[in-house]
């Protein structure tokens, strides 16, 4: 998804297309990468795919999968013991 | 000659003006005059020394099955909520083919914690299949107003059953998700909702979480053509997600002209980071003309649980939580097996559950003399010589799975930067979940929360604001008509509530779930302060009781 330039800069992350694998979103975003490279790469960016999936890495048609780690100085806020069945395993 | 006349009431209309002292005049259900209103009515309200405001609009509601029953969403209505917006986060009763009522019921069991003897026709009979049928269903009953959304998940099921969690929509399903659509928005739908974080009663993720964006812009593309809302759960557990949701909702916003909201947003003292960058990126987007409101929550989220029932509690918890859906007999086994036992006391961590479980309270056991009640699982443990893990099963197994136990707290945890929050105007005060998670915490009184800990104690808004919030504002975001406002030709909708006083009661237990042995369990809180409630002009509740008035609507244009 692109941002508008003025909007201020945000992790980039894609949606998956009809068909997507992970593998194909890792071809298509990574290409200076090895397929092999860019898939573990995605597996760290999204830990909310590979860690809260059964199985995990289940890709959904609505996922946010991002394609660069996090914005440096950001971090990722997760909570912990979440009010909310946030887990799909 | 009118039909009430409320008398010499501190008016605060919801507009956000000062209030001022004055009368407020009703007729065939409408706001005829405020101000001093001479003339006579059928009946006069003396509101000396009370608050006469707009009946509060709850956006963020489950109450669809409960409509079917208590047209009242009881106890919502005693609080002062004259209007309910349900079927949020992708999940209405309609429209529903006969073969999908198993498993669109299975995900109202477990989201909602609805028990299934709800569902089996001994609470009410299954005489729907369209959303237009679905609103005959409940219409008759109704005594508060009804802004229903349609679920994401439920189209995505009548269109493509199984498959609609199993793969992506081809070109004439989306077609078919958009002309059905289309036709719950011409049946009174006030838009729709989707949600990116639910799991059916298997666990797996709800229909709607399968839509492909492209899917959800063409839906987005037939609230456009009305103006209606879209209702959205993000992964709020994780910021860049919801900044990623942000950002598409914004898109959605802007390309359809569209509103749109997102719930929930926790300000946690866990998580600091988590609500400033999330605002600083719905500022710049509301500055770009997208209308993206979060909605946030008064009340923090304290979760009561036992082992006989499922428990949210858990789910953070995978080896916990599928042990606490087996059956009572298998769950039993599973505390006092020693294998299985040393499994979910490993899980609990390397710290014996210190940390997960050593700050809930024992907050109820069958025997009204325990000593145990009211110490935390710590405390317990200590005395017991055990790990807190230990000390909360045996407690459990002693009490026969009737131990319930409380966590405090969970969602927000520093009102002093919720108020802050909550006065902010791009945001949107709701979120309750009103009627959903019943056997874990109380979705009632947020309202009663906000004057009692914003307005009266820290005094983050003013009561003006405070009733703008959630009155005018509510209405304008989601586009309902003539109402929020005391004004004439406006809906009669008003509460009169003493300021000094308003606040919810304390949580309780209720067993009056219809059909359900010995009224199954869900927690509620009465409500304090709130003296009388008019819903299109009629008394549905005064001096703490309910009347046999019908009045309510479904509100949408």
């Amino acid at each position: 998804m692109t941002q508008p330039e003025q909007l201020s800069r945000q992790r980039r992350f894609v949606a998956p297309k009809p068909g997507d694998t992970l593998e194909l979103i890792a071809e298509r975003e990574l290409p200076e990468m090895s397929v092999a490279d860019a898939m573990a790469a995605l597996q760290g960016w999204n830990l909310h795919i590979f860690l809260m999936r059964n199985p995990p890495g289940m890709l959904t048609g609505s996922d946010v999968v991002f394609v660069e780690p996090p914005v440096e100085g950001d971090g990722n806020t997760v909570f912990g013991g979440s009010a909310r069945a946030n887990s799909d395993a | 000659m009118f039909d009430v006349i409320i008398r010499g009431g501190s008016i605060v209309d919801g507009s956000g003006a000062p209030s001022f002292i004055g009368d407020v005049a009703i007729k065939d259900g409408r706001i005829a005059e405020v101000g001093k209103v001479d003339g006579a009515a059928a009946r006069e309200i003396n509101a000396a020394g009370r608050v006469v405001a707009p009946g509060f609009i709850d956006p963020h509601t489950h109450f669809d099955a409960q409509l079917l029953w208590d047209g009242a969403a009881k106890p919502a209505l005693e609080h002062g909520i004259t209007t309910i917006v349900p079927g949020n986060c992708s999940l209405s009763l309609a429209p529903l083919k006969v073969e999908h009522r198993e498993a669109l019921t299975g995900m109202f069991r477990q989201i909602e914690e609805l028990p299934p003897e709800v569902f089996d026709g001994s609470a009410f009979d299954w005489t729907w299949e369209s959303f237009d049928d679905y609103l005959k269903a409940i219409r008759e009953g109704l005594s508060v107003n009804v802004a229903p959304l349609v679920g994401h998940s439920v189209i995505r099921l009548w269109v493509m059953g199984d498959a609609a969690q199993q793969r992506a929509a081809n070109p004439q399903e989306i077609q078919g998700m958009c002309e059905l659509l289309r036709e719950c928005l011409q049946a009174g739908a006030v838009g729709l909702s989707t949600s990116y974080v639910d799991v059916d009663q298997n666990l797996y993720p709800v229909p709607s979480r399968w839509a492909h964006f492209e899917e959800l812009d063409a839906l987005a593309a037939v609230l456009g053509e009305y103006g209606r809302v879209l209702q959205v759960v993000p992964e709020f557990y994780a910021t860049d997600i919801t900044l990623a949701r942000v950002d598409q909702l914004a898109e959605l916003s802007l390309k359809h002209d569209i509103p749109t909201t997102f719930s929930p947003l926790f300000d946690n003292a866990a998580t600091p980071d988590n609500v400033p960058r999330v605002m600083a990126r719905v500022h710049e987007q509301m500055a770009r003309g997208a209308r993206v409101w979060p909605q946030v929550q008064t009340r923090p989220i304290d979760i009561s649980f036992s082992f006989e029932l499922p428990s949210l509690f858990f789910a953070a918890n995978p080896t916990w939580y599928t042990v606490m859906r087996l059956p009572y007999a298998e769950r039993t086994t599973a505390f006092t097996d020693p294998d299985q036992r040393a499994k979910l006391v490993a899980a609990a961590g390397p710290d014996g559950g210190a940390s997960w479980l050593g700050s809930l309270i024992l907050r109820h056991v069958p025997d009204a003399a325990s000593k145990l009640v009211g110490q935390s699982v710590a405390q317990i443990a200590s005395e017991r010589g055990v790990s807190p893990v230990e000390a909360l099963i045996d407690v459990s197994l002693e009490h026969d799975f009737k131990a319930h136990f409380l966590a405090e707290s969970v969602g927000h945890d520093v009102n002093s930067r919720v108020g802050p929050l909550l006065a902010d105007d791009n945001v949107h005060i709701g979120a309750s979940d009103g009627g959903a998670h019943i056997a874990s915490f109380s979705t009632y009184g947020d309202t009663g929360y906000l004057f009692s800990e914003f307005v009266r104690a820290t005094g983050e808004l003013s009561l003006e604001h405070a009733v703008r919030k959630i009155t005018s504002d509510t209405a304008r975001i989601w586009g309902i008509p003539e109402r929020g406002e005391l004004a004439p030709g406006f809906a009669a909708d008003v509460v009169i509530f003493d300021a000094d006083t308003i606040a919810r009661g304390p949580e309780r237990m209720a067993h009056d779930l219809p059909g359900v042995a010995e009224g199954g369990l869900r927690y509620v809180r009465d409500s304090v302060g709130v003296e009388t409630v008019l819903v299109n002009g009629a008394v549905a509740f005064e001096s703490g009781a309910y009347t046999d008035a019908h009045s309510g609507q479904v509100a949408v244009a």
